[in-house]
């Protein structure tokens, strides 16, 4: 049984044998009790929001998105950027999810919920909180799948791998979606590769986006995946 | 708290570092789609026994990985033009060593290569796993070993039990490393092939890494 | 600022966190191996565990061992040299949620599941060959003699295709007619994708802090 914090038990710890492990390595830095705990909290934040990160997967998938709307910050500068258009503002999400793409309980969208399948795998997590604990900056690959129906009674699927960006932020105790971005690498038709059409991109019937996407990658034989589309998070 | 304050600054440590190397190789991954190499080749370790391992052969020290980067597309090359390689990495095993020099992870990683082949879809999944040591080099978190092994490789046009016999030969194409990779023979998906363990080996827990004793387990 | 009592809470914390995500992605990697016998040591010791598969359910050890398709021929610890060699399964775990109670006896977590299964065994005899195989998983484990252990297990499956045919145009197989059937217990309907469908909302149910265990999270509700 591997030995850790939880098999430990009072008094046991083997603090001896521990030190001689780092006696011919450089010390702790020796922290003190207000350094180790902003440490401390930055490592859960960074848990929260891969946590939050995984919850807008589950849910977007399941067509929840009042709840997935939910986790957005409300402040004026909230951005929402998908491979569509580019949502701003206090209602960015709101408008996003619930008006745009549909909620599964809204009668309204019984027709964008039906035969909608969205899989969205989160991998690669890069998830970088900043120093003073209060912001977040993150960026996944995500391999993912899609399905929609036709219209005539059949369903059409595709490979939809993209990356997905977000900036959490601290408000009033609760970590919030502050911007989010969705950046394609490429969405092709289950029975030809990516390379034979352009990338499939998915647009709501209802598009109440503020503006274009900005210019963004996806493949095609001729173009040259950009550096920084997004750029992946350093330290800050 | 049933623990001296040494001991926990020790695991706040081993977690600050878990944090890192999870970042610092999310990180590579992303550059590698870009063939950003400089950027690449900074986060790895300068040390003697710093190795990259692919299915064609070992690149020896800082400077061998150099090389082996230098085989990729030139990021200002025409090459570059329909060329895309992404790995996700998922499934993690993760562990630092308890005194806090040392890490290592283990991934599977779903992947896709897009390159012209002669007769062949250019596109390919190419889904892989991979075993990544870390070191501690004054603070600074680099990647020190980094090891890949192929679960399968096809082009999107064929099923993955349709794909040719994986050999060093056919993926060593155009490649130069300083020696054969260090176990046996790829596996290929073949009646009669069990597939190997140990490929790479999961980590456990572990105190701390000296070269001649290995991660002791 | 955090006391030290909150900060070792924390770390206690975030080691069991990270102690569960590394049991289910090594069962991945052993199930890669053809392992799938360490898999039975990853369980609690406890009676009333629970393993949903697709093809139905098992509660306690007696019939444990049967929910495995290849309970039949990996009997011994070295079943990789026992399993038909050439056979491919590959489950990875994406989209990690992972919660542990705050009085660190309990846990819940849920994962994506993107796969691969592959025989070169049935190709070889013109049988189903190759699949993509979609699932998601939902887990709640418990602290055992200071170790977690898997205590209910369920696969929700999303789809299972032969690689030729689009996912979203292909039935998907009715896995309760399998053999593999000892000691199988009600199983639940599953979701199967058609045009006309809507995504389930809660397969699995996503978890959420908590402070203590309670009965009713994905298990024990259909």
């Amino acid at each position: 049984m591997a030995e850790s914090i939880n098999t430990i038990k009072a008094g046991e710890d083997k603090e001896d044998e521990v030190k001689d492990l780092f006696a011919a390595n450089p010390e702790l830095p020796k922290r003190s009790q207000a350094e180790m705990s902003l440490e401390f909290e930055r490592l859960r934040a960074a848990r929260i929001c891969e946590n939050l990160a995984g919850q807008t997967s589950y849910l977007y998938t399941a067509s929840r998105m009042r709840e997935l709307a939910a986790l957005f910050s409300t402040g004026e500068d909230t951005v929402i950027t998908m491979p569509y258009g580019v949502y701003r503002g206090a209602d960015a999400a709101e408008r996003c999810f619930v008006k745009d793409l549909g909620d599964r309980d809204d009668p309204d969208h019984v027709q964008d919920v039906t035969g909608r399948m969205v899989i969205r795998d989160f991998c690669t997590p890069i998830v970088e909180v900043a120093a003073d604990g209060k912001t977040a900056k993150c960026l996944w690959t995500v391999p993912g799948l899609e399905a929609h129906p036709d219209g005539a009674g059949n369903a059409q699927g595709y490979w939809s791998w993209c990356k997905i960006a977000m900036d959490f932020r601290l408000e009033d105790g609760t970590w919030r979606i502050w911007h989010y971005g969705q950046y394609m690498y490429f969405a092709s038709e289950y029975e030809q590769d990516w390379s034979a059409a352009p990338s499939f991109i998915f647009a709501p019937r209802n598009n109440s986006s503020d503006s274009p996407s900005p210019v963004q990658y996806s493949y095609t034989p001729t173009a040259i995946y950009p550096d920084s589309e997004p750029e992946p998070p350093l330290p800050y | 708290m049933e623990i001296s304050e040494f001991e926990l600054e020790r695991i706040l440590e081993q977690k600050i570092a878990a944090r890192t190397c999870q970042n610092l190789i999310g990180r590579y991954l992303n550059y590698q789609t870009a063939c950003r190499t400089e950027d690449m080749l900074a986060l790895w370790a300068d040390d003697p026994d710093t190795r990259i391992e692919l299915p064609w052969g070992v690149y020896d020290g800082k400077e061998g990985v150099k090389r082996y980067l230098a085989e990729l597309p030139a990021h200002d090359s025409e090459a570059r033009k329909g060329y895309l390689r992404v790995q996700a990495l998922s499934t993690p095993v993760f562990e630092v060593a308890k005194d806090c020099q040392t890490a290592r992870g283990a991934w599977f990683s779903q992947g896709v290569a897009t390159e012209e082949k002669e007769g062949e879809s250019p596109c390919r999944w190419r889904w892989v796993k991979l075993g990544v040591d870390f070191i501690n080099q004054e603070g600074q978190w680099k990647i020190w070993h980094m090891v890949t092994h192929t679960l399968i490789d096809t082009a999107y046009d064929k099923a993955w039990y349709d794909q040719p016999k994986l050999t060093v030969e056919s993926f060593g194409e155009g490649h130069t490393p300083d020696r054969k990779p260090t176990w046996r023979t790829l596996w290929n998906m073949t009646v009669g092939n069990p597939y190997p363990t140990g490929h790479p080996a999961v980590p456990r827990p572990y105190d701390n890494f000296d070269l001649e004793v290995g991660y002791g387990y | 600022m955090m006391t030290y009592d909150e900060m070792y809470f924390e770390a206690r914390k975030m080691e069991a966190e990270d102690q569960i995500h590394n049991l289910i992605a090594d069962y991945c990697f052993e199930h890669n191996m053809a392992l799938q016998m360490r898999y039975y040591s990853h369980w609690s010791r406890r009676e009333d565990i629970r393993h949903e598969m697709p093809w139905g359910n098992t509660t306690g050890h007696e019939h444990l061992e049967y929910n495995n398709p290849w309970a039949d021929r990996v009997r011994h610890p070295h079943d990789a040299r026992v399993l038909p060699a050439g056979s491919l399964f590959i489950h990875l775990i994406t989209t990690p949620i992972i919660e542990v109670a705050d009085d660190l006896q309990t846990a819940r977590c849920v994962f994506l599941s993107p796969g691969i299964e592959a025989s070169a065994v049935r190709a070889a005899e013109g049988k189903d060959m190759g699949a993509w195989a979609y699932s998601k998983y939902a887990f709640e484990l418990i602290f055992e003699d200071g170790e977690w252990k898997i205590w209910h297990s369920r696969i929700f499956p999303v789809f299972r295709n032969d690689y030729f045919k689009d996912f979203a145009k292909a039935p998907e197989a009715d896995l309760t007619a399998t053999k593999f059937r000892e000691g199988l217990e009600d199983f639940h309907a599953f979701f199967r994708y058609t045009p006309d469908c809507v995504m389930p909302k809660s397969e699995p149910e996503i978890p959420l802090p908590y402070n203590t265990w309670e009965p009713g999270w994905n298990f024990g509700v259909d």
